[in-house]
């Protein structure tokens, strides 16, 4: 019986999966054009071919055959020249804020692609309200016969309020980004040391408005370190943004061989840290981008019940992204104490 | 518009004409089995000399008033003999008429039903199919589904194969409105869908609307299920039962007394997947000391007791139950030895989990007069999912002592009392008037967690995380009259005004419905019709199947009532009142329409629902074929439908395909359905079924483009692929076709009962369908690498199955 019932349940199942391939007809490869446009830099694209998904290649090839030109308002100013066989082309033109430009490339083999943008103008913005208490645990020097780095542990705490001056009557778009400086200053080497960490926040204000507007960082962790937000609920206003920090991290500052000097010196660095706001207004377009490319990459390998995402793309005839930011940055008042202990490992012989 | 309308429903009303009423005497009365005493529903009665007639309501009762002076009265019903009567009317009168059911190899002319939903009738868009008819459908797995018998008629789109998925012109799957005895079920799904809930036993009778929706009805977009129950043999005992590969079913009906004033019928079924797979779950895990004990299995349980007071009172009570079960045991014992010292553990883990509908109907039917009939139901109707799962540890050794007990439990649902009271009114031979109300009391469960934890290690916990529960008071008011304006011309005018009030926000809406039919000739006729509806609930849902997770939430500020508008035309012929063709267009635009905002997912608990979604609105039109014949030794019908559905989502900061027109999920343009069942003798009859149509949509990334351009704000560069998507729903699956044949082989006794042997085989000539497509990377022998491949799965080749059953 047991027998009977193994094979009447067998046959069930092997009923219930039969993998297949499938033909499906080869879409052509589309002209990707990325383009991000600031205010006071060259203007500069980037061109690469689209492959079809069931390709085996693994990277994208570049165009590098490609007549790109710019143009302002209704006038051609410029034939775009490339620089790297990545395919990018630069142009010699500097933008201002409120410039209209306009990207076309062709190239054989692809349908020409074109997209406009109007490069934006600096965000606008009061002078930060801070009560973040920052404390230098412990300042390592560890090593290994590899390399040597210079550890600097920071606790990081307190509120950050952020007056957003919108302008009214526009729907505009911000990402705001707070960074920890640190500077170690040898004396004896004339040797400065610059860091910046991405310093991750939290907030509870309403413009972080849903599951895609905040944004997770490229290192896997979930704490927020980009906050993308519309104006939506202030437009027009200037904006009280506050926002939390809490920190505690290491730094590591990689191989210098002057470094390394000083360090056989025994001569102990001057640090000095803090904290910078950067605001950066967003075109629209980089706004959406970036909600979708978030939202992409929050629900790989849940297809099965999760709506698929499209990345937003603005590039007529091919895909990819024009957008421009304007950006802007203060530093904030950082009262540090220091509970600081040094200590130094013993030193690797140096490798050369 | 609107004002118009009422003003010229009211003129019908009032403007009876007294003079005609003055010389004229009403008939009315009941139409039924004459074997079982079953009402019939929509069972027609005609004046053959004057030509006025009229049909059966929902309970079996009619009511015809004529001129005085010699009548001939012929009644019909679609696989009955019809009876003619011919009387002096000169009073009122009473005539409860028992036809016969015919014998269909008896070459004998049985008249189609064409007063309500054929040539005759003003409506349109909905169709009516025998349940007879529906058990001669091949099913999958032998198991008879109603639901999957409908998805092949005209007009309705089954979504993903083998599942009950219901779309009815480009609607959405919750905008239907499912009714059993005349209350909504909210899930009609068994096993995620493969099954329906509806056991076709217990069935009498199946009407589908599909538009030019009479003001009766409402609270729902896109279609209306009128499903009614079998009120049970007032004659004799009579059951049957059957064995199949899936499920067992046992229906028994007969007399409680002996006069046969009380009636009662029970149908049950219950599935045995538990059941094969207990032993060889046991055998597989002998000896081990982890033990799973896992099974699932459905049932379903619809009863009903009727009791005839007189001949004007009738009281019904209708019952139905039906729960899925998901339970799992997992235990693991052990007792070992670590070092010196022995340790003794144990660990237990419960999963239980269980989704069904709850319905109860109470229903007191009352002619008041001859021309005056009544119906009041109470209603109860609920559908709950319980979700538990617990979990116990312990270990115990000299060293250590651990004791844990974890239970989460989660549970959500909606429950519904209404109460409703319809008239129906017979005023004279050129109006028939219906007219009610119906009051609801909504409790929704959007969905609670409760997490117990005790243990000697542990903090206790007692939570409970989730919305608390809704309540919603929904009130319909409507009235309709069928109007025979001229012998060639029919109306039906109608208006449903409903209300909803739900946490301090109120809706209501009126919705004028109004239905023409123009009768060219005796076999042609053309109708129109136009409907207005609305909707107060939404089915939280982003998936091709059934989840019991999925949620039915009420209309709130931000989510607003959606509303539809349809209008529709077609042509009506009927062949030597053996086959009924129709053709109809219908175009229909669709508010408030809710979606999924890209990314979000109902499993997600980060955010509310109202955040998820995204409000839109939508358009379908289309143009639908049908030939149905339902009396003879063959019957069955051919459908084909084209049409075109699509959902626009532009609103700011809710756009989705970036504010572009886009196909609706359930976007198909070509459907084609042919049914056949035939009768060879008495012993043996064979049924097949072809269907055809295009695929289904899917969102499918063609293209796959670099996209390391994030450089203002790290000021690195990442090479990441990412997917190109186009549009929304951008890509179909291939064509999709399959043919299931069906053999029915009957051997009869002496004693009036029968054994019936059934041989299914679904998707006879193993048309590998796609059921979900995906890529991958495989490895390839000829070039020694792997490659990307898209594949599909079929999970329905080809399927054999018997089953038995015996009728008594």
């Amino acid at each position: 019986m047991k027998r009977i019932l193994f094979f009447m349940l067998l046959s069930l199942g092997y009923a219930c999966e039969n993998n297949i391939e499938f033909d499906a007809e080869e879409t052509q490869p589309l002209i990707t054009l990325k383009s991000l446009l600031t205010p006071g830099s060259k203007v500069s694209v980037q061109l690469t071919a689209s492959r079809f998904f069931l390709s085996d290649d693994e990277g994208f090839n570049s165009i590098y055959n490609a007549t790109v030109v710019l143009w302002k308002d209704d006038s051609l100013i410029d034939t775009m020249s490339l620089t790297s066989f990545y395919g990018n082309y630069e142009s010699s033109y500097i933008p201002k804020g409120g410039d209209k430009l306009t990207v076309k490339a062709e190239a054989p083999g692809y349908d020409p692609v074109s997209c406009s943008a109007e490069v934006l103008h600096q965000p606008e913005w009061g002078e930060i309200t801070s009560n973040i208490q920052a404390t230098q645990r412990e300042i390592d020097f560890p090593a290994n016969d590899r390399w040597l780095t210079l550890d600097v542990f920071t606790d990081l705490k307190g509120d950050l309020i952020v007056p957003i001056k919108d302008t009214p009557g526009v729907r505009e778009y911000y990402a705001l980004q707070v960074y920890l400086k640190t500077t170690a200053r040898f004396q004896g080497a004339s040797y400065t040391l610059n860091v910046s960490l991405p310093i991750p926040y939290t907030s509870n204000d309403l413009v972080f408005d849903d599951l895609t507007t905040q944004f997770s960082g490229f290192d896997d962790d979930d704490d927020t370190q980009y906050g993308i937000f519309s104006d939506d609920l202030f437009d027009g206003q200037t904006y009280p943004l506050k926002i939390n920090v809490a920190f505690s991290g290491v730094e590591n500052y990689f191989p210098y061989d002057q470094l390394a000097a000083i360090l056989e010196a025994d001569e102990t660095p001057v640090i000095h840290q803090s904290v910078y706001v950067r605001l950066n207004k967003l075109s629209e377009s980089c706004y959406l981008f970036s909600k979708s490319v978030q939202a992409s990459r929050a629900t790989e390998g849940l297809d099965l019940f999760y709506e698929p995402i499209q990345i937003y793309s603005n590039i007529e005839g091919g895909v990819g992204l024009i957008g421009s930011y304007a950006t802007t940055e203060q530093q904030v008042e950082v009262s540090v104490s220091s509970a600081t202990s040094s200590s130094k490992s013993p030193l690797p012989a140096k490798k050369r | 518009m609107q004002k118009y309308l009422i003003i010229a429903t009211a003129c019908c009303l009032l403007n009876m004409d007294a003079a005609m009423a003055a010389q004229n005497y009403t008939i009315s009365g009941y139409i039924t089995d004459r074997l079982t005493g079953e009402t019939l529903i929509g069972a027609s009665v005609a004046e053959t000399t004057a030509k006025r007639g009229t049909v059966t309501n929902s309970y079996g009762f009619y009511s015809l008033t004529l001129s005085g002076g010699k009548v001939s009265l012929q009644y019909s019903y679609v696989g009955y003999l019809p009876q003619t009567i011919s009387l002096d009317l000169s009073k009122d009168t009473v005539i409860t008429v028992r036809l016969e059911e015919s014998n269909v190899l008896q070459e004998v002319t049985i008249t189609a039903n064409q007063q309500n939903l054929g040539v005759e009738g003003t409506q349109m868009s909905a169709i009516s199919v025998p349940v007879a008819q529906i058990k001669a459908i091949p099913a999958l797995l032998g198991e008879v589904d109603l639901i999957k018998s409908l998805q092949l008629l005209p007009g309705v789109q089954s979504g993903t194969e083998g599942f009950t998925g219901f779309y009815v012109r480009g609607g959405g799957p919750d905008e239907n409105l499912f009714l059993l005895d005349g209350v909504p079920l909210y899930n009609i799904n068994h096993a995620a869908g493969f099954f329906s809930v509806f056991n076709a036993d217990a069935i009498k009778n199946v009407t589908l609307y599909k538009g030019g929706f009479p003001a009766r009805f409402g609270s729902r977009l896109s279609s209306v299920l009128d499903i009614r129950m079998n009120d049970g043999n007032n004659k004799q005992l009579h059951g049957n039962f059957s064995i199949g590969l899936i499920s067992s079913k046992l229906n028994v009906e007969g007399p409680l007394d002996k006069a046969g004033k009380t009636t009662y019928n029970v149908s049950a079924r219950r599935t045995y997947f538990d059941v094969l797979s207990k032993p060889l779950i046991k055998y597989v895990q002998r000896g081990n000391s982890e033990q799973v004990d896992a099974g699932y299995y459905f049932y379903d349980i619809n009863a009903k007791v009727s009791h005839k007071f007189s001949d004007k009172d009738r009281l019904y009570l209708s019952f139905y139950m039906g729960d899925d079960v998901i339970g799992m045991d997992y235990s693991e014992k052990e007792d070992y030895w670590d070092g010196s010292t022995r340790v003794k553990s144990s660990d237990k883990m419960a999963m239980d989990w269980h989704w069904g509908n709850l319905l109860a109907v109470l229903r007191w039917n009352r002619v008041i007069n001859n021309k005056l009939f009544m119906n009041i139901t109470a209603n109860y109707t609920r559908y709950r999912f319980n979700m538990g799962i617990g979990q116990t540890h312990s270990l115990h050794s000299a060293d250590d002592d651990e004791d844990s007990d974890v239970h989460l439990t989660y549970k959500s649902g909606i429950e519904d009392f209404s109460s409703k009271a319809e008239f129906d009114y017979a005023p004279n031979p050129n109006h028939d008037v219906k007219f009610g109300s119906e009051m609801v009391r909504h409790t929704f469960r959007p969905g609670v967690f409760v997490a117990k934890a005790t243990g000697n290690d542990e903090t206790p916990m007692d939570t409970v995380v989730g919305d608390s529960n809704i309540a919603a008071n929904e009130m319909m008011l409507f009235v309709e009259d069928n109007i025979s304006l001229n012998v060639w011309l029919k109306a039906n005018i109608g208006l449903h005004y409903s209300a909803f009030y739900v946490q301090q926000q109120f809706y209501h809406s009126l919705q004028p419905r109004i239905s023409l039919r123009a009768l060219l000739n005796d076999d042609w006729s053309v109708k129109a019709s136009y409907a207005a509806m609305s909707q107060y609930i939404h089915l939280l849902s982003n998936n091709n199947i059934s989840l019991p997770t999925d949620l039915w939430v009420p209309v709130t500020k931000q989510i607003t009532p959606m509303n539809s508008h349809q209008v529709s035309l077609g042509a009506f012929y009927n062949l030597n009142n053996l086959v009924d063709f129709s053709v109809e267009a219908y175009y229909k635009r669709m508010n408030n329409l809710t979606e999924y905002k890209d990314g979000a997912s109902f499993l997600s608990v980060n955010t509310g629902w109202e955040e998820k979604v995204s409000m839109g609105r939508g358009w379908a039109y289309g143009v639908e074929f049908l030939a149905q014949k339902t009396v003879g030794k063959t019957t069955g019908w051919l459908g084909y439908t084209w049409a075109k559905t699509e959902r626009i989502f532009d609103r700011a900061g809710e756009e989705l395909n970036f504010g572009k027109a886009f196909p609706a999920k359930y976007d198909r343009r070509h459907d084609l359905n042919l049914v056949v069942a035939h009768k060879f003798g008495k012993r043996i009859d064979v049924s097949a079924t072809w269907v055809y149509s295009s695929g289904n949509c899917a969102t499918l990334a063609l293209q796959q483009y670099q996209g390391d351009m994030l450089d203002w704000q790290t000021g690195n560069t990442y090479n990441e692929s990412l997917d190109y998507i186009p549009q929304r729903n951008n890509y179909r699956y291939p064509d999709y076709h399959r043919l299931d044949l069906g053999f029915n082989f009957h051997t009869f006794t002496k004693k009036g009962r029968s054994y019936t042997w059934n041989v299914s085989v679904y998707n006879a000539y193993n048309s590998m369908n796609p059921f979900f497509i995906f890529t991958t990377s495989e490895y390839d022998p000829t070039i020694y690498r792997e490659h990307k491949v898209m594949k599909k799965i079929t999970i329905f080749p080809i399927i054999p199955s018997i089953s038995y059953n015996y009728k008594f």
